[in-house]
């Protein structure tokens, strides 16, 4: 627990923590601030009333949830892959394995402690982003969004979705870093696959359904949304199950590369 | 200089099953490491009593900072054994680490925390550290006034104070320092010796690697020398100091080989170096004690060659040359600095 505790210390004193939730909530505000303000003045009813689904009911909820996972995704990728390539790139593990600590114990935990961050990033950005949302729906005239006692008792769950699929996104950066030994090589190398998915995903929107990007981006996702983008959903315990193993599959590489490695660094 | 060693038997050259293991805070024998196809460490057996200062000498790439990652684990030896405390150590006996304090090349700290919170940050790995060891080890290294200060705004000596002060959390019976005097000023290397020696008085045994020598011969009780991965003399450095005792002489540059026969004939010494041509002249360095430079210069005199210099030597320099290899004057005078080959920006 104290090797927890110090994780998460870290963490909380990390610029990039606070920064990385200031951009994402900046790009959240702007979103919303934008579509409140862009819905009424649009003058094609059917354009107008696409806009608006954004803004109501259940669909809202999870379009928030979606746009959480994927812009936030991008940014767990990166935030992750800094704090694991920062590890080798300052020589700080160097320093702890000298001490006798456990290699993987120590890669796992500084993991944990970023998946504590991320749930409480998520929480954070979600409950603004409700608040963004109710402002944008009177901004643009559209009743706030009316959330069945179903779909409300389910949220929980759903958000705890969208948190895994965070957390994935988050340890593929996290285990491509440790792979680098470096912060910037391992958040450059994070983001270039991330960027290569989506290209893969326009050319093969089948087939990109199995990479780990998608997978969890679609955790969130209703059949109808991927059916705007030209595809069907994988059955979601298929979607839980693949993700939780690219998850584990990332971290168990991060830890086997730390606790194999020669550090010369 | 004195010797915590007291009657440790530290031969100045021996084979390797002379020595045994009991009583020893390090141990390696037939330590080797390679780097793909280069070796870095070969077959060194390496003996560092207990409760004294170990100085680990060597020039740039002799395996000195190889050696050291090879004791806490961070690499993996091609062959050879290790002992730690008079225990076998093995790349995967970790918690063997929990009673060695470690300060390994440059220290290594994050940016963002205050030198108390990395040292927190530290203390939460590898063993327990007591409440309060953390503001003690900071007032250790002077730098408690500094201490809720980020650690990228301090000076280099403090940051490697910051990693002695870390080195220190557990109060470890074995300190393994890699260039500790990196950075510290007069003042800083003074208070660090203190430190060392208070440390060594208590029992802690310290591994202090090294090239700037006069630290080490002020500090040191025992000396090892390495050069291209092998150990080239291991001993207690008042003997070592005085087995490389010598009078070095300079004279005109045509009367060198005169000179180099005249040295020669010089009874009792244990060897002549030079001539060696310099732009100020020509060098030649007899081994023979520092009180006898009057008699070599008579001996010169009466030959007719009147030198320029005459200087009786019994430092560690002229011994750590000898052995690992004297840089001829003239290619010192003709190379650009640090052996580059062009012109200096």
């Amino acid at each position: 627990m104290r090797l927890l505790a110090a994780a998460l210390r870290k963490l909380a004193r990390r610029p990039a923590s606070w920064v990385v939730a200031l951009i994402l909530l900046a790009i959240l505000a702007l979103f919303y601030l934008a579509l409140g303000a862009s819905a009424n003045q649009i003058p094609d009813e059917r354009q107008r009333a696409q806009i608006e689904t954004f803004l109501r009911d259940e669909t809202a909820v999870r379009v928030l949830l979606g746009f959480l996972l994927g812009l936030g995704g991008l940014l767990a990728l990166a935030y992750a892959g800094a704090v694991g390539g920062a590890e080798w790139t300052w020589g700080t593990l160097r320093v702890v394995v000298a001490r006798g600590e456990s290699r993987s114990r120590y890669v796992l935990t500084t993991f944990a402690a970023i998946a504590i961050v991320v749930l409480l990033g998520l929480i954070v950005a979600f409950a603004v982003g409700l608040a963004l949302l109710l402002l944008a729906s009177a901004m643009a005239g559209v009743p706030a969004p009316s959330l069945s006692g179903e779909f409300l008792a389910g949220l929980p769950g759903l958000v705890g979705l969208a948190w895994l699929g965070l957390v994935e996104q988050a340890a593929i950066g996290f285990g491509v870093a440790t792979v680098a030994r470096s912060q910037l090589a391992g958040v450059g190398a994070g983001i270039a696959l991330y960027v290569l998915e989506q290209f893969v995903s326009v050319a093969l929107p089948q087939q990109s359904r199995y990479l780990p990007f998608t997978v969890s981006s679609s955790l969130v996702a209703t059949p109808e949304q991927a059916a705007t983008v030209g595809t069907q959903l994988l059955d979601p315990a298929l979607s839980l199950g693949l993700t939780a193993a690219y998850l584990v599959l990332a971290l168990g590489i991060a830890a086997l590369v730390t606790e194999t490695a020669e550090i010369t660094g | 200089m004195t010797s915590a060693a007291g009657g440790s038997a530290v031969a100045s050259a021996r084979p390797a099953d002379r020595i045994a293991a009991h009583g020893l805070a390090v141990a390696t024998r037939g330590l080797t490491k390679r780097y793909g196809a280069r070796p870095a460490l070969n077959g060194l057996d390496l003996s560092v009593p207990r409760s004294i200062v170990y100085g680990f000498l060597g020039p740039n790439g002799a395996g000195k900072t190889t050696t050291l990652r090879l004791l806490v684990g961070l690499l993996r030896p091609n062959a050879g054994t290790i002992e730690l405390l008079g225990r076998p150590f093995s790349w995967r006996d970790r918690r063997r680490l929990f009673e060695v304090g470690s300060l390994i090349e440059v220290p290594a700290f994050y940016p963002y925390l205050s030198g108390r919170d990395n040292l927190r940050a530290i203390a939460a790995t590898g063993p327990p550290v007591e409440r309060g060891r953390i503001d003690e080890v900071l007032e250790f290294v002077a730098l408690g006034d500094r201490a809720a200060d980020r650690y990228d705004t301090y000076s280099l000596g403090m940051k490697q104070r910051l990693g002695i002060a870390a080195a220190l959390l557990n109060d470890p019976p074995l300190l393994l320092l890699d260039e500790p005097a990196n950075g510290l000023d007069p003042a800083g290397i003074v208070a660090m010796r203190a430190l060392l020696r208070l440390l060594t008085s208590r029992g802690t045994t310290v591994l202090l690697s090294s090239h700037i020598l006069p630290e080490v011969e002020q500090l040191a009780d025992v000396v090892g020398i390495i050069a291209a991965g092998r150990l080239v003399r291991e001993g207690r450095l008042d003997q070592l100091l005085a087995e490389g005792a010598a009078v070095r002489v300079r004279v005109a540059t045509d009367e060198g080989s005169r000179a180099a026969e005249v040295l020669a004939a010089v009874p009792g010494s244990a060897g002549l170096e030079g001539p060696t041509q310099g732009p100020e002249g020509t060098t030649l360095t007899v081994r023979v004690a520092p009180d006898r430079s009057g008699e070599v210069n008579r001996r010169l005199a009466t030959a007719g060659i009147y030198a320029s210099r005459v200087e009786a030597t019994s430092d560690l320099e002229s011994l750590f040359l000898s052995l690992t290899g004297r840089p001829d004057e003239r290619e010192i005078a003709a190379v650009a600095p640090f052996g580059g080959a062009g012109t200096p920006p």
